[in-house]
């Protein structure tokens, strides 16, 4: 077994060697053609090193010209749909607020609010009219109207009077 | 062939080697050196394995130049230790693709009616003249040793052939020659131990 082993191993050094010597014995001509392939191939090597650069570059601006149009579509799309959607959630309270504000507004702008805020004649009409509305509210009785005179009752009552006088 | 035929002028000369290609680059500039290196230390012995394949020479070149443009072309960013097992497996497709190129034209030539022996390339007897000068004795014994270990070789399996190249001519270790072969270092081992064995089967006679 090891005379085997050791046979092979020589034979490999023998094969290696004859082949060691079929590489030293390439012709000039094959030595040249494969001198013009490896210049052949540097060149390519280069080209496509440069190449490579360009090539990202054109991709990138390729993918944004790409994306600039997607994205302003879908822009667009969200604004549409924003200003068509009819069931927007939050649209009826702001414009009830809106509402609101116009209305106190407009109360407020109201000549006739602003003279019943003066204390005019009207405002003693309506103590007056306040008092009856509590009187017209207890349980009418003998006793009720003696007893329960409310400060609101003897206001009316003036206001009765000066309105008679 | 043709397409060392369409090769420009200045990519024969080394002084010239780029052209009009501008490296300015220092990265690049290493990049290519480191490169040419690479491609300068394989392509004699891509170059054996190749025709130790196809028994061709010119198709044997025009498959180590494939190899080269594609490893170039799609590999020569990848790390420079990838390289050698990426180069032999573009290099071994390649051989792939002229057997069957070849096979496809045999049969097509087998058809044809006018198709005789002097058809056939002859060899240039000025081109096959070898580069050294052993004695002429010598020279005989390798001569016919090294033609009957071609002949072996031609008649080995493929992925034999393959794992024995690698490994005795281009000295690549067995985890690279399982990355250029695409299989498991196992199978490395048995393609290669098996090669030996028809080897030594073969050709006995010329080293005992």
């Amino acid at each position: 077994m090891s005379r085997d082993l050791n046979g092979t191993a020589d034979f490999e050094r023998r094969l290696q060697a004859l082949l060691e010597e079929g590489v030293q014995r390439v012709g000039g001509h094959a030595r040249s053609r494969l001198n013009q392939a490896r210049h052949a191939a540097l060149a390519e090597a280069a080209r496509h090193g440069h190449g490579f650069l360009l090539l990202r570059a054109a991709t990138w601006l390729r993918l944004r010209l790409l994306w600039m149009p997607v994205a302003g579509a879908m822009a667009a799309a969200v604004l549409v749909a924003f200003v068509l959607w009819p069931n927007a959630p939050q649209g009826y309270p702001a414009v009830e607020a809106n509402h609101t504000t116009v209305e106190d507004l407009d109360l407020l702008a109201d000549r006739d609010g602003m003279d019943l805020m003066q204390g005019g004649g009207d405002g003693q009409f309506y103590e007056w009219a306040m008092a009856q509305a509590d009187a017209g509210a207890r349980p009418a009785g003998p006793g009720a109207a003696g007893q329960g005179k409310s400060h609101g009752a003897r206001n009316a009552a003036a206001v009765t009077g000066q309105n008679s006088g | 062939m043709p397409e060392f035929a369409t090769l420009a002028p200045p990519y024969s000369m080394p002084a010239a080697s780029h052209g009009d290609v501008d490296l300015s680059d220092s990265s690049s500039n290493d990049r290519c050196g480191a490169l040419s290196q690479f491609l300068a230390g394989v392509e004699v012995r891509a170059f054996k394995i190749a025709q130790a394949a196809l028994r061709h020479e010119d198709d044997a070149l025009d498959a180590v130049q494939d190899a080269m443009l594609q490893l170039a072309r799609a590999y020569s960013d990848r790390p420079a230790e990838e390289w050698k097992p990426l180069f032999y497996r573009i290099l071994e497709n390649r051989i792939r693709d002229v057997q069957r190129r070849r096979t496809v034209r045999n049969r097509v030539m087998s058809w044809l009616p006018f198709r005789s022996e002097a058809d056939e390339d002859e060899p240039d007897p000025i081109a096959e003249a070898a580069s050294g000068d052993p004695l002429p004795t010598r020279r005989l014994e390798i001569d016919e040793a090294m033609s009957a270990l071609e002949k072996a070789l031609g008649a080995l399996p493929r992925r034999q052939r393959q794992a024995f190249l690698l490994r005795t001519l281009e000295g690549l270790d067995v985890a690279q020659t399982a990355r250029a072969m695409g299989c498991s270092e196992g199978s490395v081992k048995t393609h290669y131990f098996r090669a030996l064995q028809t080897l030594r089967a073969q050709l006995g006679e010329f080293y005992a």
